[in-house]
């Protein structure tokens, strides 16, 4: 594992295409009335931040329960991959909150049907691992372990800084005849709530 | 940028064209995306959505388009029906042959996608991954012994020689990783065949409970990401004494290349085809989605142009229908703008040209009508400062044209003539019957005389309003194809009687003049002859002699007396006018013959305020004398009665005072009837013919008229005189007329307030 940190300002065109998909998709989800499974769903349980050596390490617990669409799916062959946004903000009175990192944990989870094994890869470290059973799989996918996230650098003394995190299923890794659906069912909408924390000193 | 200016940026065909090349590029780079191609891949759901916004627009423009030739057609505005009919047959035209590509191909993709997929396929693809899975699962049966073996032989082994016999055993069994660990994951030893692989691949916890509760290896095939398939197999390692804790022992066994990648083959193509089944109808309602959005994108396309060239077409011939109603409407100054040099923009230049040619006939016949109208409006000016009298008619006698001159002379109300028959207006003013009369034999004979060569003029004698009048007439009939009469007449009453009356009174200064002279010296000479042989004769002589000169003498006093009539005619002395009352005088007068004449009755009817007139007493008193004295004569027997009347009458705005003298005699013989007032015209043997000519001098004299008719009992004498200025002024003012009555009346007039009824 290492330090993947992007000091970066979203692109505006990608912010306006995201909410216009996402309205659109906001739309149709509501004609299309799909209730997604009551026990899929992405909760992050537990996050610990700790600084070691002026670099700021990250402990997570996630809860990943993955919906029967995205099981059927995967265990015929097609990878699914989760993604966890990580985020750092300085809070600002008055005027909207400063972005000062941004990152993001690819991890890719699949079937392999001769091997009878889950495989989930590390896609920012090329890391892989099998695991015999779905269960195993998704608790090593659920504990993030020591993440190098931020620098100390990057911290102001005696500012306020907050750091949030979600875990979603990215639906645009989905082959495209897949995709254009995912976006309009509940069974793809696999995303925790931001979970956020005040980083400290 | 104002909102007309973006509404012709809007139906140009430019941002047709862009948005046309926009959408159907990005469906292109869609359908590329559709092919599983990695880059577009990711731009699938933008483009989706760039085409999807697309579409709505063009749905808009095409609604807003709708809405907008739906209020014309509501409103019938030009052209709106044939806009309506084009483009209803592009769109029919456009939508026939699409709809038939769309069936067929969504028939194409189903079966095309459908015939991807086989029974026969998929279980060759179970069967060869089974096959594949039992080939190493006897491989890895064949390992697990082998590390089993290893496991016992480890057992007996003492700590320090752990690492070598690891290498030992590793090298003998081919194996790539041997790693002894202990149960919560500490490595005893590891022997690798990459020496660089220090941190060996330890399994999961779940996986070392389970050898440790079952006592059995764990035999497992591990897909490595980089080096292909592993073997791993773990077992358990026994402790020699029950002190020390039980060991494990991990060996990855590497699959040759061959079978490696043969499983690998296998493994990929069963995958894909189980990707394939799942994606089977999403792939499908991709597909469905793309041509339907191709479809739709067409057909809104070609709706769109449809508006567009039905608008096109539709515009000149709009030009056309709307410069057409405004030359129905009589606005010849339209002129339409050329739009194209084909068959419309001919007919437009060609209605352009037609607009102006009417414009320029219509400017001149509205000129000539103008000149048309101020040359009537000339002739009418001429014709109103006529003395002459203008009327015309129309073949059925209808008066058309009467002038002022006209009016006056025949005394009526030239515009009240208007538009009436003639016989209308003969019966309402009675008196130009004869007018009517003498015209109408001219009319008939120039209605039948269709050429119209003969004019025609007469003197035409009829009683007006102001008595007899005199008019020479002519007449011809109006050029034409309407026809009608042309009637000029002139008053010739005045000028005839003037110039009669001073012939006559040259006759009569002459007459007078010449018998005068030589009437002395024979009425001297005869009383000469007289005195002188008288007494010389003896009687017989003397008494012829004397009654001789007695006759001279009484002879030449009758011519002397008849000389001073002639002069009294001829000689015209200065009027001394002043405002007199008419019943006075003649009360006056009549009081001379109410003693010396027996038998005869004299009755007024006086009219009471008679107002006054203005005359000379003298001439009036003549006039009455002659007037009486006519009567008298005119008597045949001493039983008759002479009537005098006077009243006040108004007519056509001219006050008047009448005076009546009828007799009950014979009346007046129709042979002289009309020259009645001529000198020697008389009825009588005893009259010297001269005594109505004098009457009739002194009445024009005063400006007055007179004129002689037969009654049911003898003769009538009408005499009127305009009332006398200060009269009419006094009657504007009551109490003023009031006044001068004690003044100036009630001295002089001797008021005749009682009907008389007088024998004289």
């Amino acid at each position: 594992m290492y330090l993947n940190t992007t000091v970066s300002q979203p692109g505006m065109m990608n912010r306006v295409l995201c909410l216009v998909i996402s309205g659109l998709a906001g739309v149709l989800l509501s004609l299309f009335s799909n209730v997604a499974s009551a026990e899929a769903r992405f909760d992050i349980t537990e996050v610990k931040v700790k600084l070691v050596d002026k670099v700021y390490y990250l402990n997570a617990r996630i809860d990943f329960e993955l919906s029967d669409k995205v099981l059927e799916v995967m265990h015929k062959g097609v990878p699914i991959v989760v993604v966890l946004d990580i985020e750092f903000q300085r809070s600002r009175k008055l005027i909207w909150d400063d972005d000062i990192a941004q990152l993001v944990q690819r991890y890719q989870l699949e079937y392999h049907a001769l091997a009878r094994q889950y495989l989930v890869t590390n896609l920012n470290s090329g890391s892989q691992h099998s695991f015999p059973t779905l269960e195993v799989a998704l608790a090593l996918l659920g504990t993030v372990v020591d993440l190098p996230v931020l620098d100390k650098q990057l911290v102001k003394e005696g500012g306020r800084y907050t750091g949030s995190m979600r875990a979603s299923v990215d639906v645009a890794e989905l082959p495209t005849p897949l995709r254009l659906r995912a976006y309009f069912s509940a069974d793809w909408h696999l995303s925790s709530e931001w979970y956020s924390w005040i980083l400290p000193n | 940028m104002d909102i007309a200016k973006l509404r012709r940026f809007g139906s140009g065909a430019l941002p047709v064209a862009l948005l046309s090349i926009l959408l159907l590029s990005s469906l292109f780079l869609m359908s590329a995306a559709t092919q599983n191609s990695e880059q577009f891949g990711r731009l699938y759901m933008a483009l989706l959505v760039v085409n999807l916004l697309g579409l709505i627009s063009l749905l808009v423009l095409i609604t807003s388009n709708l809405l907008r030739l739906r209020r014309q057609y509501r409103n019938r505005a030009t052209g709106s029906r044939l806009t309506v009919r084009l483009m209803l047959m592009f769109v029919l035209l456009s939508l026939a042959p699409v709809s038939l590509v769309y069936y067929f191909s969504l028939g194409f993709i189903q079966r095309g996608i459908d015939s991807w997929f086989d029974v026969r396929v998929e279980r060759t693809l179970d069967d060869a991954l089974a096959l594949s899975r039992a080939s190493l699962e006897t491989r890895s049966r064949e390992l697990m012994k082998r590390t089993e073996q290893m496991s016992s032989k480890l057992q007996l082994s003492d700590e320090a020689g752990l690492p070598q016999l690891l290498d030992e055993l590793r090298m003998s069994d081919s194996a790539s990783e041997l790693t002894l660990f202990m149960g919560g994951g500490h490595v005893v030893a590891s022997s690798s065949i990459n020496p660089a692989d220090i941190v060996p691949d330890l399994p999961d916890e779940s996986v070392i409970r389970q050898v440790r509760q079952s006592g059995s290896a764990y035999v497992t095939l591990d897909p490595m990401s980089d080096s292909g398939l592993y073997v791993r197999v773990v077992t358990q390692v026994p402790a020699t004494t029950p002190l020390l804790d039980t060991r494990f022992l991990q060996a990855l066994y590497p699959i040759s290349d061959r079978v490696s990648v043969l499983a690998n083959s296998v493994e990929s193509a069963y995958t894909q085809y189980q990707q394939l089944l799942l994606l089977r109808d999403p792939l499908k309602n991709s597909f469905i989605l793309m041509l339907s959005l191709v479809l739709l994108l067409g057909v809104l396309m070609a709706v769109w142009l449809a508006f567009f060239s039905a608008r096109r077409l539709v515009t000149p011939i709009r030009v056309l229908a709307i410069g057409t109603r405004a030359v129905a409407a009589g606005d010849y100054t339209k002129r339409l703008p050329m739009h194209s040099g084909d068959e419309l923009g001919f007919l437009v230049e060609s209605f352009n040209d037609m607009t102006l040619k009417i414009a320029h006939a219509q400017e001149d016949v509205r000129n000539s009508q103008l000149r048309a109208e101020q040359e009537r409006a000339y002739l009418w000016a001429v014709l109103a400062r006529l003395s002459s009298g203008v009327l015309t008619l129309d073949v059925n006698r209808t008066v058309y044209t009467v002038n002022v001159a006209a009016g006056h002379i025949l005394g009526v109300e030239s515009k009240a003539c208007i538009g009436y028959e003639l016989d209308e207006i003969v019966k309402r003013y009675e008196y130009l019957k004869n007018f009517a009369n003498a015209i109408t034999p001219h009319l008939a004979e120039l209605s039948s005389d269709k050429k119209g060569k003969g004019d025609w003029r007469e003197e035409v004698i009829f009683y007006g309003a102001t008595g007899r009048q005199v008019l020479t007439c002519g007449g011809a009939a109006l050029p034409g194809d309407e026809g009608g009469y042309v009637i000029v007449f002139d008053d010739v009453t005045n000028l005839v009687q003037a110039q009669r009356d001073a012939a006559w009174g040259e006759v009569a200064r002459r007459l007078a003049h010449e018998i005068k002279n030589p009437l002395t010296p024979i009425q001297l000479s005869a009383e000469r002859l007289r005195h002188k042989y008288l007494k010389t004769m003896n009687a017989e002589d003397a008494e012829v002699l004397d009654k001789s000169t007695h006759t001279i003498v009484q002879q030449v006093e009758v011519m002397k007396e008849m000389v001073q009539a002639f002069s009294e005619y001829a000689r015209t002395p200065k009027l001394e006018l002043r405002p007199l009352a008419l019943n006075y005088l003649i009360d006056e007068v009549l009081d001379l013959y109410r003693n010396n004449r027996v038998g005869v009755i004299i009755v007024t009817d006086l009219q009471d305020d008679l107002p006054l007139v203005s005359v000379d007493s003298g001439r009036m008193r003549q006039l009455l004398h002659n007037l009486i004295k006519n009567a008298l004569e005119a008597m045949v027997d001493d039983s008759m009665k002479i009537e005098l009347v006077t009243r006040a009458f108004s007519e056509r705005g001219v006050s008047m005072v009448e005076l009546l003298v009828l007799d009950s005699g014979p009346g007046i013989p129709a042979a002289i009837l009309e020259n009645i007032f001529e000198p020697y015209v008389t009825a009588k043997p005893k009259g010297s013919g001269l005594g109505l000519a004098i009457v009739k001098k002194i009445v024009e004299e005063h400006s007055g008229v007179i004129w002689a008719e037969n009654s049911e009992h003898g003769a009538c004498m009408t005499i009127r005189l305009p009332v006398a200025q200060s009269s009419l002024d006094d009657a504007a003012d009551v109490s003023e007329v009031e006044n001068e009555m004690g003044d100036a009346v009630q001295d002089d007039v001797t008021p005749f307030k009682q009907h008389d009824d007088e024998k004289v």
